[in-house]
């Protein structure tokens, strides 16, 4: 308990308030302009909470997080680009409300959606992550293998089209990851003499490479090439604007609550799914309220409905993520995976025993979830002017601006050009991977995972070499994670084989 | 056609007019052959092997490019499969794509080593009125081109320098 109180007044402390504050309008700003997105503000914000407190580094990412998914509605339906790839279809009733002149209340049902989401996803995530990790404290490296090698495959089957690319990119992430000094004989492994690696490929650089660079690389070609959409902007502010059309009115919330909460189920629900993102509990979330609805005809013309439906499935989607990298140490999404660094940095090892080690961080950090949910309302409510501006700057001017951003991003991780030099061969590596689909997602979750994997594997042989039946007699747990991922497998390429998925 | 941060869309989609299963199989083929050069040249040479310990040092690296091999071959061998796309199907990466990222990868190795050289203020200066130039063409704004290219990496630098004490290379102008 007196962590409980001790972690809620550390995230009270006006700076920490500051850095929740910042991250939120950053995040709500990278995500409103059409290219730029969460998970890549996130990868490179990442240095720049090496040089604050663990609380007020994770507070700031947090705040990202949670704006950057709000941010992404704004593009979506002034523009009918969705600034982030979970508002694809948010813009599908965003722009032609846009275009009715009701730009400011679909914005502003897209906020409030997306603020409920987030919160029902976080009291979920405060309420099962501590229960989830004692739990699983119980578990032993038999146990902890079995279960990271479920989480790799249900990771590589769902976070693509198709398992078996899902699959070679998780492995390639792996293959990464064992680059460094072997965890058991401290013998180099595949550093080509470069002592900068015997400590591993750093995830830092590795994601400002993968996320952001290769990204802003894709954008940069579509414009070189003429290949980019040519999006026509939407005034949402302005004169001849009735009031009716820039509120959202009580009745009109009422009204539509039931869908907010049957998606912020739905997004929380896949959010806690390790390999499902935000993208499919939008499209779910939108899915269900179609069905559900008595005018199903109207979705796709300009129904609020649909907004709210989009909305609060993707942002329930950031809460819920945390539950397994908090409780087992698995990071559940991209976004996750990219948190792990900024834990590491600060010497914390996201698992269960993050709750008995460092309680009140963790207190600190669901305070400061649950504050950036506040700061995400207000400033998004008061902010909509600004960010509607933001939408129509000229990519000539962001793009660059980002890759030098990027660049310096990646040298402030250690202080060394070795480090840049990884984001630069990771974007053009990013490039090929988006190109020919190849999951990042997966990528990045299989790097992060391959060390801690390696780890329990080797302790496994190790206490059971000798007699290796012991595994299948005496560990039920093995035996029952070993038998769901064959189960999986088998299910996931059945979905894929009937489209499903 | 790409897929932003998601990973949920698909470069190419087989109802559209892309040559998917081409670039999966072309994929699939370089990832088997990448697999194999791993597992018989470069491994033996990168990483010492050794029975004192419970896990060869190989054993990792050498099962993960295993499964890396199989699943090169498992996507050839599906997509051998599927009907062939029309002659006319537009390719995942054509030329223009091959050219871009060619020409891009040039550009990114003389920035780093620019900034090697030069440091972070001048080569970024450059870098940023190079891309300018390059995305602003029909809309070329020299004003704008001017004072971006120049502000933007002092900003940076002095912002990374003053509030974390990071240094980033200094080069020929800065002291």
């Amino acid at each position: 308990m007196n962590d409980l109180v001790a972690g809620i007044g550390d995230a009270l402390i006006w700076s920490n308030v500051i850095f929740i504050a910042l991250g939120v309008l950053t995040g709500i700003v990278v995500g409103a302009i059409p290219g730029l997105n969460g998970p890549m503000a996130i990868a490179l914000a990442l240095p720049v909470t090496f040089y604050l407190s663990p609380l007020g580094g994770m507070a700031y990412l947090i705040g990202i997080m949670k704006g950057g998914t709000f941010g992404g509605s704004i593009s979506a339906i002034l523009l009918n680009t969705p600034g982030s790839p979970e508002a694809a279809a948010t813009a599908f009733d965003g722009y032609p409300l846009a275009q009715q002149g009701k730009a400011l209340k679909a914005m502003k049902m897209a906020l409030y959606a997306s603020v409920f989401g987030d919160s029902f996803s976080d009291v979920v995530l405060f309420l099962v992550a501590a229960p989830i990790a004692v739990v699983s404290l119980m578990m032993g490296p038999p146990e902890m293998s079995a279960v990271l090698i479920f989480a790799l495959t249900i990771i590589a089957g769902l976070s693509g089209r198709s398992l078996i690319r899902g699959v070679i990119a998780a492995t390639l992430g792996g293959v990464v990851g064992t680059i460094g000094l072997d965890p058991e004989s401290t013998l180099p492994r595949l550093t080509f003499g470069f002592i900068d690696l015997d400590d591993g490929v750093s995830l830092i650089p590795m994601a400002i490479g993968l996320l952001a660079l290769s990204e802003i690389i894709i954008q940069i070609e579509a414009q070189v090439l003429g290949r980019a959409g040519v999006a026509k902007r939407i005034n949402p502010f302005g004169k001849d604007v009735p009031r009716e059309s820039k509120v959202v009115t009580w009745a009109e919330w009422r009204e539509n609550f039931r869908t907010i909460l049957r998606s912020s189920l739905i997004g929380t629900g896949i959010g806690a799914l390790p390999g499902v993102g935000a993208v499919v509990a939008g499209f779910l979330g939108y899915a269900a309220a179609k069905r559900a609805s008595k005018t199903p005809g109207l979705f796709g013309t300009g129904k609020l409905e649909g907004i709210a439906a989009v909305e609060a499935a993707n942002s329930a989607v950031s809460g819920a993520n945390l539950i397994p990298l908090l409780a087992i140490g698995v990071p559940g999404s991209l976004t996750a995976a990219v948190l792990i660094g900024a834990f590491l940095v600060h010497g914390v090892q996201p698992g269960p025993l993050i709750f008995k080690d460092h309680a009140r961080l963790i207190y600190g950090i669901f305070a400061a979830m649950a504050l950036a949910n506040v700061l995400n309302f207000i400033i998004g409510q008061f902010g909509l002017r600004f960010f509607a501006y933001v939408v129509s700057f000229p990519n000539r001017v962001i793009h660059p601006v980002v890759i030098l951003l990027c660049i310096a991003g990646a040298y402030a991780t250690t202080n060394n050009m070795f480090e840049v030099a990884i984001a630069l061969i990771f974007a053009v590596v990013g490039y090929f991977m988006r190109k020919l689909d190849f999951s990042f997602a997966a990528f990045i979750i299989g790097f992060a995972l391959t060390p801690q994997t390696e780890l329990f594997v080797r302790q496994t042989v190790i206490l059971y070499s000798d007699h290796p039946a012991d595994l299948l007699f005496h560990h039920p747990i093995v035996v029952f994670f070993l038998a769901l991922t064959v189960y999986s497998i088998w299910r996931i390429v059945k979905f894929q084989r009937a489209g499903m998925l | 056609m790409h897929c932003g941060a998601s990973n949920f869309c698909a470069a190419g989609d087989a109802t559209g007019n892309i040559a998917v299963r081409r670039s999966d199989m072309i994929s699939g083929a370089l990832l088997l052959v990448f697999g194999l050069v791993m597992i018989f040249v470069i491994v033996p040479i990168q990483i010492s092997s050794s029975s004192e310990y419970g896990l060869d040092p190989r054993f990792f690296p050498d099962a993960l490019l295993w499964l890396l091999v199989a699943m090169g071959a498992l996507l050839v061998a599906t997509r051998v499969r599927l009907r062939p796309e029309p002659a006319e199907a537009e390719p995942v990466l054509d030329l223009w794509n091959w050219l871009f990222i060619g020409g891009y990868t040039i550009f990114l190795i003389i920035v780093f080593v620019a900034i090697n050289n030069l440091g972070f203020v001048l080569a970024g200066a450059m870098m940023i009125a190079v891309l300018m130039f390059a995305l602003g063409l029909r809309h070329l704004n020299w004003i704008e081109l001017v004072c971006v290219s120049v502000l933007a990496p002092l900003i940076i630098y002095y912002a990374l320098y003053h509030v974390f004490s990071v240094r980033l290379p200094s080069g020929v102008l800065l002291p």
